[in-house]
């Protein structure tokens, strides 16, 4: 940003007149000799050791002749003259400055009829501003400041104004009104220190004038914490856009991340049932203008992002009205710039560790003990078989430990995951069209063997220019193919028994681990040859046309037609154990094939007003919307293979029995039309207001549109002149608003009830048969959420302490809940029926705090540390009856989630333990009425923790020298309890299939074994469940390495003789350690990875 | 200004249009109720869902309720099947607690899908969609299944009724209005049941079966009466459900009637003509079934539970010597020639669901749900005339090729006997242990040892804790 600015007022120099060196005196001595010397040297020699300003024209003196002198001792004018000697020049000297000029026939006087004006040009805290613009206000004339900022104006009349500019201040005007000489105090301005543009999808603000809730991060900062993906990055910049951590997916690269930014608005959802549906809790995502969808951020080239703006209240969300609830992330990509021909590549690679620590299993003699000790091997406790065969069994196992047997499975299925990524762009053009275009190619080994993606993509944009017009075209190509790993789900891996061998001595891998207690080897799966694959491919074109109307008025008007297909394709071989119990070979394997299509085009129109009378700044927005939104899918499957095919659908024997093909088409289609405003008064008095009129196909046909609005206020406190004189205050603003916002992502209801033909079932006597699909809810009212926020920015000490405090407030009202789940299931209801229930009430605080000890911008050291944060709670009311009956069922289950008011959706409710009773070994319960029981009662449950961290985010340290840059980031979660699911399956709670299993080594040491033991587990004997209890309910505090980078960037001196712009180095370590205060297994179906990685771009 | 209105008008009048988007690939409600077809086709989807794996056509009838009567031998723990923690009633099992999910869940989806019925049907008949007494008809089958269904959840979720008969059991839904409605009792639970039926009965006095009997001809409303909820086994199931409250003389003077009214339509199965027919014998006695759905997996559940050739783990069959005695050692008793047959292991196997070549026989994917010999059952248990009582088992074992009782045989003993006979694979026995709480059974993976069953499965936590 400044450096275009720099570079605009570089172009001033070359009209302007260049002013050089000081102004001392003219007593000082001359002593110099030259050869041929350009006059300007000869002239900033004088001006050098003369400590006077010489004034020239730069195209003046271009023809002057060279000069040759050699004076020793002399003074300024003696010196002068030399080397004027011959010249077409005479001089003058006005007080301190020596002007150079060309000598006319008649007298000086008559060359300058109007005279000099010399002037001054400071800060606010007195200093001189050098390179300062001083021009004649309607002329072209005009000079710039020199170091001291002393300026010089010749041949002007008295009586004009005098126009002074520079970057980083707020211009102002002089009136001469005759006088000569002049000084000025330029304001700092604010908006260059923050320096930073909102893009809102819409619209570009700047934030010193906007009322909303809303970060900005660059492309570049974004590459600050890691090379992974975007999603990635940005969890670790801002604190309010959390990731919700995935124990049971890992780091799948086939996952996708849950997103929540503000906690949530709805009560999570997650048996999504069609493919095309998002978490309801997931912010909406607008990319380059339009809506698009998690998938396409997850996979775009992270080099390709200019920036990324989360919107997270009312005032900066409202502008996206039905859908804005759960905040907006707006990523724009990079656009094309004027210029040469340049291209730039950037290559990514990473290596990806499994993270297995967390894993606490026996090995094979404890296991053995163990099995033991729970009465696997007497007669009666677990089965009826004979002593002497339990016996055998147990001495066959004893043999293999003897032999040495003592497998360790966790890495089998893991592998060092790989990943690179390369991707080239290149852009140019003139000022009236320019263009860039690039292809970007990542393969990615997940840490489970087998698991990978490859994706890919390209685009051009073209941008032309011409007078008032500006029209922009972007098409995108991309895709990816996924594998799932075929070892399957990682759990199966730390469930095998470590006193089996993996292989036969022959190397092959065996069915079965112990054929008569059918212990399948979790190995054999895998070496059979399967499919689990997906590919997609996505094509998009927008088109914008921007008309200038006046400076005033703009008309905007874009469109997009975009396109993505999906093909998912599993194969399971007739081979596989799940078939073992199928005799029938015409059913053994299976293959499925589903084929989505999504297809969108959107179009929007907007007027734009802005002008500024006085210090009134008015800039009204207009705009409507249209889009339609169309899924299909189509997908069949076929059973029964012969051995040893390659899952090629042909080689089935038929489709599966019983079933069609499945079959979905939704069409939505949404308007809208947007009015908003934004009035600042004196850049001091700030205010936002938004209307928004939304239409949408799912609000069902009795209310097709709902309105939305909101209203912000913002007072620039810094810019009070109270404080702008103290000097230090460079941002300080108060902001405030409130509004209602809709969450779309809830899906289509309908008010009728709807039926499908049931798959596959023919009666032959009574034909086909309907059933129902879902029932309609008529009455259904829409789920609108208030935000209000209130935030206090600032940045001090010249950007050495920045950041920001907010405090927001979301009420969600009604909820719109799911029946499926949160009604009895006797209530028949599916997924499809929604009911209003309750109000969801989130409050919270983010916080965002940077300082920076060493800020010097000379010497290019700056080191920052920051800290940022968020905490927030949620709370039920008014869900009065319609639960009540509800709650009441509950306390004869063992289920964790209330629905109560004044409790939190993350709240933990279990019966309260007091632990183990040494005496006995059984546990002991704590009743409502405060006695003690061995008898577990569901009356007696009660809240006994939150799930939801009192406080998270991120502490970081980042340091820069030169071109170097190092940054370091720990993930800080403090507070939250969890329900320790291990401690609940893995040491109690161990069925017959679970002694079977392999099992956490506190279920063998922990548990309570004799009368005066002090333990916290249940003895090993007790085999009958345990009820949920606060025992399993741990709290957990954690600290995550999430980030490590080391940077190296340059664009001078060899790599230029390299004929490069620039060239930078990358190294990261992301996810490095984990430490928490809970010992639970983490990455229970695929594990996570600890990664290090390596990024290099070059430009040419 | 005017036009700018007229411009709004018109804009929002288009956007009416546009966003008016009607949906694809699924029928709406009004659209089935306008059309007799499709009410037939809504009619036969609750069928179909009655007759599915996850209620009769499997756990209700031939593998779960089968397992907690311990009526195979599953001593071993195989990877994949969890049968020896049904047999062990553990309950809080994962993989058993889905199946219960599974059965709760569907059944009341069944309810919601009968309510929706049952609440539309007299509107469709209104607007002349369809006849009068075939919307009697069919809103009394709707009904029926409704009573059918929450009867079979108060059987399986509910306490033992003679003990726990205000203990609370599961709720009634008689409203498709998405209202959750509160736990009964298990006697309030059975008084909506027989209410129900009463019901039923009434809207069913038209029923073709009572003049016609069973026909197979295809005609919807009158053909293949068996497989429907027809008359006769509505009172069937009266004297069913009136038994399980302990109210036996209203359960005899149903059994009684069904016998007397409607008997000759379900004549007792002729043993020789099935002996007769090698390659189709008709294993589930279909003259004498009352009312059995069109089960679409019974032949894949053959495969996957009772097939010779499966595994000893992965096999649901009786343990030798158990089956010896539940026999009693006869074995000219039809139900053990037809039906338990040698195969390739050392143990009999069992073929009841076991496909035919007669791909035409009309008894051919039915499962049996209820049969006439249970109402002789009934009729035994509650007649207050033990003469009447022995008669009525005697008729049943003279058709099942069994000599009379003896004179000293005791009663409740011999009608136990016959449960464990006579209902293998069909799911009565659990519920006739429950009903008369018997405090042990035998354990089926062994010839002598005996467990003590636990009578009621626990909700499932999809009732009791959504979410």
């Amino acid at each position: 940003m400044s450096f275009k600015r720099v570079r605009g007022a570089a172009r001033l120099l070359l009209l302007a007149l260049c002013l050089s060196a000081s102004a001392a005196g003219l007593s000082q001595r001359i002593t110099l000799s030259v050869t041929n010397a350009p006059l300007g040297k000869v002239f900033d020699a004088i001006s050098k050791q003369g400590r006077v300003s010489v004034v020239y024209r730069d195209d003046m003196i271009r023809n002057a002749r060279p000069v040759t002198m050699d004076v020793k001792n002399v003074t300024v004018e003696e010196a002068l003259k030399e080397c004027l000697k011959g010249q077409p020049f005479t001089y003058r000297i006005n007080r301190n400055m020596i002007v150079i000029q060309k000598p006319s026939p008649s007298s000086a006087q008559a060359d300058n009829p109007f005279g000099d004006v010399q002037g001054k040009v400071l800060s606010e805290n007195g200093g001189g501003v050098p390179g300062a613009t001083v021009m004649v206000k309607g002329t072209n004339r005009g000079n710039l400041t020199n170091e001291k900022g002393d300026v010089l104006l010749e041949n002007i009349p008295t009586d004009v104004t005098l126009v002074v500019s520079h970057v980083g201040f707020e211009t102002q005007e002089i009136r001469l009104n005759g006088r000569t000489e002049f000084t000025v105090h330029l304001k700092v301005r604010v908006s260059e220190v923050s320096g930073v543009e909102i893009n809102t999808g819409m619209f570009t603000r700047k934030q010193e004038s906007f009322t909303g809730a809303a970060t900005t991060y660059t492309g570049e900062q974004l590459k600050t914490i890691g090379n992974k993906n975007i999603i990635e990055s940005l969890k670790t910049l801002d604190p309010s856009f959390v990731v919700v951590p995935n124990n049971t997916q890992g780091s799948d690269p086939n996952t996708l991340p849950t997103i929540e930014v503000r906690g949530k608005t709805t009560i999570s959802n997650t048996d999504l049932n069609d493919q095309f549906s998002s978490d309801p809790n997931q912010p909406l995502f607008i990319l380059d203008g339009f809506e698009s969808t998690l998938q396409a951020i997850y996979d775009l080239d992270m080099n390709r992002v200019a920036s990324i703006t989360i919107l997270k209240d009312a005032a900066s969300t409202a502008l996206y009205g039905a859908k804005a609830s759960n905040g907006v992330v707006v990523v724009e990509t990079k656009r094309p710039l004027p210029g040469e021909l340049r291209v730039s590549y950037t290559g990514d690679f990473s290596f990806d560790l499994p993270d297995l620590s967390s894993y606490n299993l026996m090995n094979a003699s404890e296991k053995l003990q163990f099995e033991k000790l729970s009465g696997m091997y007497t007669t009666g406790v677990y089965t009826g078989a004979n002593q002497w065969l339990l016996n055998q069994e147990y001495n066959n196992k004893l043999a293999q430990i003897e032999r040495g047997v003592n497998t360790y499975w966790l890495s089998e299925p893991v592998q060092l995951g790989f990943t690179d990524r390369h991707s080239v762009s290149m852009s140019g053009g003139n000022r009236d069209l320019m263009f860039t275009g690039g292809a970007d190619y990542s393969s990615q080994n997940g840490v489970m063997k087998g698991s990978d993606r490859d994706a890919w993509g390209g685009f051009v944009d073209l941008s032309y220019r011409k007078g008032r017009v500006n029209v922009t075209d972007m098409l995108n190509l991309s895709g990816y193919t996924s594998n799932n790993s075929p070892y399957g789900s990682f759990s199966a891996f730390a469930q095998a028994n470590p006193y089996y061998t993996k292989r036969n001595a022959d190397g092959s891998v065996p069915v079965y681990l112990d054929s008569t207690n059918g212990q399948l080897n979790p190995l054999y799966n895998a070496t059979l040859y399967s499919i689990s694959q997906t590919k997609y491919t996505y094509f998009s074109n927008s088109l914008q046309g921007i008309f200038t109307l006046t400076p005033n008025l703009r008309i905007q008007a874009a469109g997009l037609l975009s396109q993505g297909t999906n093909t998912a394709v599993n194969f399971t071989p007739p081979e596989n154990t799940q078939y073992r119990t199928i005799l029938d070979p015409h059913l053994r394997g299976s293959y499925t094939n589903n084929n989505g299509q999504s297809t969108m085009y959107s179009g929007n129109l907007m007027v734009t007003y802005a002008t500024t009378v006085r210090r009134n700044q008015v800039t009204v927005n207009v705009r409507s919307d249209i889009s339609q939104t169309k899924n299909s899918s189509v997908g069949f499957s076929a059973t029964g293979y012969p051995y040893g095919t390659d899952g090629n659908p042909s080689f089935a024997y038929s489709y599966t029995p019983y079933t069609v093909p499945s079959s979905s088409i939704n069409t939505g289609r949404d308007v809208g039309f947007l009015g908003s405003v934004n009035y600042a008064y004196d850049q001091r008095f700030l205010f936002d207001g938004t209307y928004r009129l939304d239409g949408s196909s799912v609000f069902g046909s009795n209310k097709l549109f709902k309105p939305f609005a909101s209203a912000g206020l913002g007072w620039n406190i810094g810019r009070e002149s109270f404080l702008r004189r103290l000097g230090w205050i460079q941002l300080l603003k108060l902001r405030g608003d409130i509004g209602y916002t809709g969450n779309e992502n809830l899906g289509q209801f309908t008010s009728v009830s709807t039926y499908s033909f049931q798959s596959g079932s023919y009666n032959p006597n009574f034909g086909q048969g309907l059933s129902l699909e879902s029932l309609g809810n008529p009455n259904l009212e829409w789920q609108k959420t208030l935000q209000s926020s209130y935030g206090l920015d600032f940045t001090l000490l010249r950007n050495r302490i920045s950041g920001y405090f907010e405090y927001f407030d979301k009420a969600t009202n009604p909820l719109v809940v799911t029946a499926n789940g949160a009604l009895p299931s006797s209530v028949g209801l599916n997924s499809g029926y929604e009911i209003n229930a309750g109000k969801l009430t989130t409050r919270g605080v983010d916080f965002n705090l940077r300082v920076s000890p060493i800020y010097n911008l000379r010497k290019r050291i700056i080191w920052t540390i920051g800290i940022t944060g968020e905490a927030y709670k949620s709370r039920y009311s008014d869900f009065g009856s319609r639960l009540d009956a509800l709650n009441k069922q509950e306390q004869q289950s063992n289920g964790l989630v209330r629905y109560t008011d004044g409790y939190s959706p993350d709240d933990i409710w279990a019966v309260v333990s007091k632990g183990i009773d040494p005496a006995t070994g059984h546990e002991l319960f704590l009743k409502k009425d405060g006695t003690l029981t061995y008898t577990y009662d569901p009356n007696d449950i009660t809240r006994v923790g939150n799930s939801e961290p009192r406080l998270e985010g991120v502490i970081n340290s980042s340091l820069a020298y030169k071109g170097f840059t190092l940054g370091v980031n720990f993930r800080y979660r403090i507070g939250g309890d969890v329900f320790n699911s291990d401690l609940y399956q893995k040491v109690e709670n161990i069925s017959l299939q679970g002694v079977w299993q392999n099992q956490d080594k506190r279920a063998l040491y922990d548990r309570w074994q004799k009368p005066g033991d002090v333990a916290q587990f249940k003895s090993i004997s007790i085999q009958t469940s345990t009820p949920m209890s606060s025992r399993f309910v741990e709290l957990d505090n954690q600290v995550i390495g999430e980030s490590f980078n080391l940077g190296w960037r340059s664009s001078n001196g060899w790599i230029r003789k390299l004929r490069m712009q620039s060239l930078s180095f990358n190294l990261y370590l992301n996810d490095l350690f984990w430490l928490e205060t809970v010992k639970t297994e983490r990455g229970t179906g695929y594990p996570f990875a600890r990664s290090s990685s390596f990024s290099i771009n070059a430009s040419f | 200004m005017k036009y700018i209105y007229l411009l709004l008008f018109v804009t929002l009048c288009g956007c009416k249009k546009y966003l008016t988007v009607q949906p694809e690939g699924s029928y709406t409600g009004p659209q089935v109720f306008s059309n007799e077809k499709a009410i037939q086709q809504a009619l036969n989807g609750l069928y179909n869902l009655v007759g599915s794996d996850s209620l009769y056509g499997g756990n209700l009838s031939m593998t779960t309720v089968e397992l907690l009567a311990q009526q195979y031998n599953n001593g071993s723990y195989s990877a994949d099947n969890v049968y020896n923690s049904f047999e062990a009633y553990s309950y809080t099992n994962t993989s058993v607690q889905a199946v219960f999910e599974n059965v709760w869940q569907t059944a009341y989806a069944g309810i919601l899908a009968a309510n929706v019925f049952i609440s539309q049907i007299d509107g469709a008949a209104a607007a002349g969609v369809v006849t009068g007494a075939h919307a009697q008809q069919m809103k009394g089958e709707a009904i029926a299944i409704r009573g059918l269904l929450h009867f079979d959840m108060l059987r399986l979720f509910g306490p033992v009724f003679s003990t726990g008969a205000n203990n609370p059991a599961i709720p009634y839904y008689t409203r498709p209005d998405g209202q959750t409605q509160p736990i009964l009792t298990a006697t309030q639970a059975l008084d909506s049941v027989l209410a129900d039926l009463a019901q039923a009965e009434t809207l069913l006095t038209g029923d073709p079966v009572i003049t016609g009997g069973v026909v197979f001809t295809p005609d919807f409303y009158a053909g293949y009466r068996n497989q429907r909820l027809n008359y006769y086994a509505v009172k069937g199931l009266q004297a069913r459900a009136y038994l399980y409250g302990g109210q036996t003389s209203a359960a005899h003077d149903s059994a009684l009637a069904v016998l007397t009214e409607g008997g000759r339509w379900f004549p007792w199965l002729n043993y020789t003509a099935i002996v007769s027919n090698t390659t189709s014998p008709d294993r589930i006695f279909s003259p004498e079934v009352l009312f059995g759905p069109y089960n679409q997996e019974m032949y894949i559940n053959f495969n996957n539970y009772f097939n010779a050739n499966l595994t000893a783990v992965d096999i649901l069959a009786m343990q030798p010597t158990r089956l010896n005695n539940v026999f009693e050692g006869n074995q000219n008793d039809y139900r053990y020639t037809t039906t338990w047959l040698n195969g390739p292991n050392s143990y009999r196997t069992f073929f009841k669901y076991a496909d035919v070549q007669n791909t035409a026989a009309p008894w051919r994917y039915m499962q049996p749900v209820l049969r006439k010999s249970e109402l002789y059952y009934i009729i035994a248990e509650t007649d207050p005339n033990p003469t009447v009582a022995f008669a009525a088992l005697d008729s049943v074992r003279y058709n099942r090729g069994l000599p009379n009782l003896a004179a000293t045989a005791v009663l409740t003993t011999e009608i136990k006997k016959e449960y464990q006979k006579e209902f293998i694979g069909e799911g009565q026995l659990f519920f006739y242990y429950k009903r008369t709480n018997t405090s042990t059974i035998g354990l089926g993976s062994s010839t002598y040892l005996s467990v003590a069953p636990v009578y009621q499965v626990p909700l499932p936590l999809s009732e009791t804790t959504p979410r």
